[in-house]
């Protein structure tokens, strides 16, 4: 995305012309790509609220560090790593309270994942569509994975980056980021086995069987009684 | 969660990947978030050019330098700095021995590899505990001994293994540098607060910065040298 149809200057150059003090320059830098970073921020965290202070978190540090970016990266490359670092950091920072107010539950409240708060999907209206309740299992689900296993999976799985560039983004290898992901799908797919079956990919999910979520009726509707 | 969980088959990870996608967030930024990140950018523009961090020094060619000469800069810059200054560790007989040179001046009281390597050189004499069998920071006898290694497979264990393992309360009257390790040069840049701890991270030379403790909750910060970039960060309970 550095290259603009309409003429502009490249990422690159906006970020040059950053550093170089053009105070409107990471302004328009940073707006090519808030929405993305958006998405990745929301998915990450979980809800709404702290998204934006992740993402303001990272806006703040790339703003500063500008200087630092080299150019061995794409300049979104390195914009999605700010942002991601900002939002794992917060995460951290939200678990670490939680274990030390919570020791006797720490067990219970580890499985429900590291979201600064609850997954805040009553309060996202888009996801009130027809497919939002699978959605939401979807994404409760993917609340309880490690954040890093959790990170991989929304850059890679739901942003769908390149799993070279995402191992960029996470400051880690290749095979770190196939791990993170083949791992995390596979403790989904425990965890959204129903919706497996569901989709009749026709096969069984590791694991204890899920719950029976509904047993359809082999039979024809019957009629009114003659 | 157990490490030891079945691996999904190909076509489960596939049907999550589908799930995933399809869960994937499409809309625009809110509006109230979009002005709110308007408000903090307008903010930092006014700033100027404070609001952005000097660019930091090219990469490290391996040119010769006057150790001493640095030294004696870099105490006068930390000495301006509001942080306390910890040493650890120095080992300079393994230092030299792992450089190939045959100087023998190393001090008597250097730690060595057997001893676990993590002794307080003369300006924090607090005593240290001897090293966990499992602690996450390597031994000095497996890397260079002069300050403490860390990895980056190993970094959230070993920040948290450096503290436990003792930083002076406050060392800022001392007029020394980070470290004594003759051979370990990191050029002064803005730290920022906390106590400072000298380290090797990936084999180059770093900075740990302990930030000050915020309720239960300790920021530590790996920053580069000469830029005072934050190159890792991570929240650890506070002591």
């Amino acid at each position: 995305m550095s290259e603009l149809p309409w003429g502009g200057r490249t990422d690159a150059e906006l970020l040059a012309a950053h550093v170089a003090g053009d105070v409107h320059a990471f302004g328009e830098l940073f707006g090519r790509h808030r929405d993305r970073l958006w998405a990745v921020a929301l998915r990450t965290m979980g809800n709404p609220d702290d998204a934006a202070d992740g993402l303001q978190d990272g806006m703040v540090a790339a703003y500063r560090r500008a200087a630092s970016f080299r150019g061995e990266a794409q300049v979104t490359t390195w914009l999605h790593r700010v942002v991601v670092n900002a939002c794992l950091d917060r995460l951290r920072a939200a678990k670490v309270r939680r274990a030390e107010a919570l020791p006797d539950d720490l067990e219970e409240y580890g499985n429900r994942g590291s979201l600064v708060s609850a997954t805040g999907e009553a309060a996202d209206p888009a996801d009130h569509a027809v497919v939002g309740d699978r959605r939401r299992q979807v994404l409760d689900a993917l609340a309880t994975l490690p954040e890093e296993q959790r990170a991989a999976l929304v850059l890679v799985d739901m942003e769908g980056y390149p799993v070279a560039e995402v191992a960029e983004m996470l400051d880690c290898a290749v095979g770190t980021v196939k791990s993170r992901c083949s791992r995390g799908r596979s403790k989904l797919a425990v965890l959204l086995a129903g919706m497996l079956d569901d989709g009749g990919d026709g096969h069984t999910a590791p694991g204890n069987p899920p719950p029976a979520r509904h047993v359809p009726s082999t039979h024809p509707p019957r009629g009114p009684p003659a | 969660m157990s490490q030891h969980e079945p691996e999904a088959s190909p076509q489960q990870q596939e049907a999550i990947r589908r799930l995933l996608a399809q869960a994937r967030h499409d809309e625009p930024v809110p509006d109230d978030v979009a002005r709110r990140l308007d408000t903090v950018l307008s903010q930092l523009a006014a700033e100027g050019t404070r609001a952005v961090d000097p660019p930091p020094p090219p990469p490290y060619q391996g040119t010769v330098v006057d150790l001493a000469a640095r030294r004696r800069r870099r105490v006068t810059g930390l000495l301006g700095a509001a942080a306390a200054v910890v040493v650890l560790g120095v080992g300079a007989t393994q230092l030299i021995d792992t450089t190939g040179s045959d100087d023998s001046s190393s001090g008597d009281s250097a730690g060595t590899a057997e001893d676990g390597g993590g002794e307080l050189a003369e300006s924090a004499p607090s005593p240290m505990p001897s090293r966990e069998p499992n602690s996450a920071v390597p031994a000095p006898s497996q890397a260079a001994p002069d300050v403490p290694p860390i990895s980056r497979q190993t970094f959230g264990d070993a920040v948290l293994a450096l503290r436990d393992r003792g930083i002076p309360e406050e060392d800022v009257s001392r007029d020394d540098d980070l470290t004594t390790a003759p051979l370990f040069v990191c050029d002064v840049a803005d730290f920022g607060e906390g106590d400072l701890v000298a380290v090797r991270y990936e084999g180059k030379e770093a900075v740990l910065a302990y930030r000050p403790v915020q309720g239960t909750t300790q920021v530590v910060d790996l920053l580069q040298c000469g830029s005072g970039d934050v190159l890792r960060s991570k929240v650890i309970p506070a002591p």
